[in-house]
């Protein structure tokens, strides 16, 4: 279970904060969906959550261990894969895969076949004596998860794992994820490929401006997809939106109505509004998906 | 760790600025010891401290000069010369004559009336250290502001050999010598005469080769070297009327060349002060900038950050395992010198020569690494830190001295002066690229000017003690290791 407890994170002393208490969780054998526009702090908070920087404030506890104040125990319970995985490109995969291990405390004979195992476990057999500059950014991907399978942990961070990779890799990964969801493991996936994540996540958490600014429960996540409707009313007033809420769940951005849940067809809305007097320049009929709503979301963020 | 340590080691030694390197110093090795065993060395001359004390009497009693020089026939500072005159009333008078900074010393002596000196005996302490040199001498009848030399290191008389300048191998004259009442010398000449006398009974003073006049109270002379079928080599001053005032009588061989048998340590001695000292810190640098500062600008490090192990022994980890790898190549390099010097001259380095040599370069080493590591917490590109840590290289390996010159001149010392000496001495200090010097200097009693040369030095009166070369070297080695494990723990 990975634990995010009012993180905050500044790189310099004049510069904004990347991250700006945010907090959430993930628990065990739950998939958490992480997105945010470049910049957001998606990337920031996963780095300081795998114990590569320092947070400015606040703390991320891994099955209950501080990655700063116990970060032996905090990174033996956690995998990190970065979006772009930086290792000694000149060295040889089993070389540096056998080094890696010796942080794990396993080395000699044995560091040699787990070694090899977690490559072959990863699709990596057959390229062990191949250095790292030679491996396509899916190979460095799953060399970083082979790494991180040293320890067999209970929590990954994946940080746009799915980015440049072709159909196979997305599709070996996202198998992957599932399979730790099984194992009761617990994953934050990061990702631009907003599908993707609708698809897999059990829940998802939106960043955006360094701020968490919406946690996707399930449920939320189950309405996604449903019929709604986009109504654009001249002259709205709460009159015309206790009128809405009777036949529907309404949220008001300027003077559109988004209008989930419907319980009347859009002709009977349309006619109902005008005939209380209110003058309907646009009603259309959308299914929301994750996309939209997270556009809905930041232009409602960025308006505050 | 112990795997991950071991993996770091051989990272280091097998990287390619090692290896170069490494290849390069045992190269040069290669190349250069067989010119060096064929070479002259020099007669040993040169790394000697002297003294000439001279002695008149005039109605106001006793006047002692001396002049301690180096052996070059540069003024030596500090130079004590401890005598004891027994009375003919049975006192017995003492004194201690220092040398100022330009390595004359005096003293007068005023007995009472009618009581005159019948003994002396005197011991000299030069600032290099080692036992003191001792002798007598007994007062004979002598004529008012007549000149007497009590005592001179090398023999009696005022001329003492002296190491040339120019050439080390070979010798040259030093006259110290002083008029009648301690006037400054003038009208006096100086002769010399390679022979085969047993004594300087027969020689005819008249004859000789004239080296001119003595311009003061201390004068040089080049002398030719002595032929091989000679014996002696007999030197004398004449007065302006051409009248015999004084004499010195060596071994012919003192002005001859001499081909000393060589040894390991003194071929590798030689060369290794520049070679290893230069090579071993850009050696640091460089693999400092591949193994750790490349891996922390670039990112790289950041896939060990996320393992079970702590900032601290991560740091800590790279930092002795790319030590310890240097450290390697260092003990490579001086075994690879070791065999070579063994197959050429039959003689292996010795036990002190390797411990010194492998200890000063360790925490040169050391102090590199420490060094590169904090500049690597401090800059954001690979171009600011090999380009900083090179710069940083070549300001305190080749810039050094120009710097100490710059402050002995604000201090208003003259160049080749003690006290610009002491500037030199004391900012080594502050130079790690200059610990393997310092301990040079400590071990040969001598330092090695920037534009060659050496001067012998007392290394205690300079601090250069085995106490204080300790503390500096764990000053060197903790400040830099200190602040960069500072560094790696707090910042990003």
């Amino acid at each position: 279970m990975i634990v995010v407890k009012n993180l905050t994170k500044i790189y310099g002393k004049h510069q904004p904060a990347a991250v700006d208490s945010a907090n959430f969780e993930v628990k065990n054998g739950e998939i958490v969906g992480f997105v945010g526009l470049n910049g957001a702090g998606k990337t920031t908070t996963i780095r300081t959550s795998a114990g590569v920087i320092l947070p400015t404030s606040g703390t991320v506890l891994v099955d209950g261990h501080d990655i700063v104040q116990d970060k032996v125990a905090a990174c033996s319970a956690l995998g990190w894969v970065p979006e772009f995985p930086n290792f000694e490109m000149n060295a040889k995969a089993l070389s540096l895969m056998k080094y890696l291990g010796g942080y794990y405390g396993i080395g000699g004979k044995e560091g040699d076949e787990k070694a090899r195992q977690l490559l072959e476990l990863v699709g990596l057999k057959g390229f062990e004596r191949r250095k790292l500059r030679d491996y396509s950014q899916g190979m460095k991907k799953r060399f970083a998860l082979a790494v991180c399978m040293y320890s067999d942990p209970a929590n990954y961070l994946f940080d746009e794992i799915l980015n440049g990779l072709d159909p196979e890799g997305v599709s070996y990964f996202r198998s992957l994820m599932v399979e730790m969801r099984r194992q009761k493991k617990a994953v934050l996936l990061s990702s631009h490929i907003l599908a993707e994540v609708e698809s897999i996540s059990d829940r998802v958490v939106v960043i955006h401006k360094s701020k968490i600014i919406k946690e996707l429960t399930k449920e939320e996540l189950g309405h996604l997809g449903e019929e709604s409707y986009r109504i654009t009313v001249d002259n709205l007033d709460s009159k015309a939106l206790d009128y809405l809420k009777g036949v529907g769940e309404p949220s008001v951005e300027g003077k559109t109505v988004h209008l989930t849940k419907p319980s009347a067809p859009s002709a009977e809305i349309n006619s109902g509004l005008v005939r209380m007097g209110y003058s309907v320049s646009e009603l259309t009929r959308v299914n929301v998906q994750l996309e939209e709503y997270f556009f809905r979301l930041i232009g409602g963020a960025n308006g505050k | 760790m112990t795997n991950t340590v071991a993996y770091d080691v051989r990272r280091t030694l097998t990287s390619k600025s090692l290896l170069v390197i490494v290849a390069i110093v045992i190269l040069i090795s290669l190349a250069v010891i067989p010119f060096i065993r064929s070479a002259t060395s020099p007669s040993g001359i040169a790394s000697q401290s002297a003294e000439t004390l001279l002695e008149y009497q005039d109605s106001g009693g006793y006047h002692f000069f001396v002049y301690a020089f180096n052996g070059y026939g540069d003024g030596l500072s500090g130079a004590i010369t401890h005598i004891r005159i027994s009375a003919s009333n049975g006192e017995v008078y003492t004194t201690n004559i220092t040398t100022n900074s330009t390595g004359f010393g005096s003293y007068h002596l005023t007995l009472p009336t009618g009581v005159s000196a019948k003994k002396l005996s005197y011991s000299i302490r030069y600032p290099s250290g080692g036992l003191p040199k001792i002798g007598s001498y007994s007062f004979l009848a002598q004529a008012p502001g007549e000149v007497y030399t009590i005592a001179s290191d090398f023999g009696a008389g005022p001329v003492s050999p002296i190491a040339d300048k120019s050439n080390s191998t070979k010798t040259d004259a030093l006259v110290v010598y002083e008029g009648p009442y301690g006037a400054e010398p003038s009208g006096y000449s100086v002769h010399y005469e390679f022979g085969n006398l047993s004594s300087t009974a027969s020689l005819n003073f008249s004859e000789g080769v004239d080296l001119g006049p003595l311009s003061g109270f201390v004068t040089s002379f080049k002398v030719a070297s002595a032929p091989n079928n000679t014996q002696s080599a007999i030197f004398w001053i004449t007065n302006s009327t051409g009248g015999l005032v004084a004499y010195s009588a060596y071994p012919a061989s003192t002005f001859r060349p001499v081909k000393v048998a060589v040894e390991a340590t003194s071929i590798v001695s030689s060369f290794t002060s520049g070679i290893l000292s230069f090579f071993i810190p850009l050696m640091a640098v460089l693999v400092s900038y591949t193994n750790y500062g490349k891996d922390r600008v670039t990112g790289t490090i950041e896939s060990i950050l996320t393992r079970p192990v702590t900032r601290r022994g991560l740091a800590f980890g790279r930092y002795v395992s790319v030590v310890l790898g240097l450290c390697a190549a260092i003990a490579l390099t001086l075994a690879a010198i070791d065999l070579t010097t063994k197959i050429m001259v039959n003689s292996l380095l010795s036990g002190t020569f390797i411990f010194e040599t492998f200890g000063s370069l360790a925490v040169e080493v050391a102090g590199f690494v420490g060094i590169m590591y904090l500049l690597a917490h401090l800059v954001k590109g690979t171009g600011a830190l090999i380009g900083g840590g090179v710069m940083i290289f070549v300001v305190l390996d080749f810039f050094w001295s120009l710097i100490t010159f710059a402050v002995s001149d604000l201090l208003g010392y003259a160049s080749g002066s003690a006290g610009a000496l002491r500037v030199s001495i004391t900012a080594d200090f502050f130079n790690i690229a200059h610990f393997y010097a310092l301990v040079g200097d400590y071990q040969s009693k001598s330092y090695a000017g920037a534009f060659g040369g050496s001067t012998a030095i007392n290394p205690a009166s300079y601090g250069i003690t085995p106490v204080t070369l300790v503390i500096t070297a764990a000053l060197w080695i903790a400040i830099p290791f200190t602040a960069f494990v500072y560094l790696a723990t707090r910042r990003d």
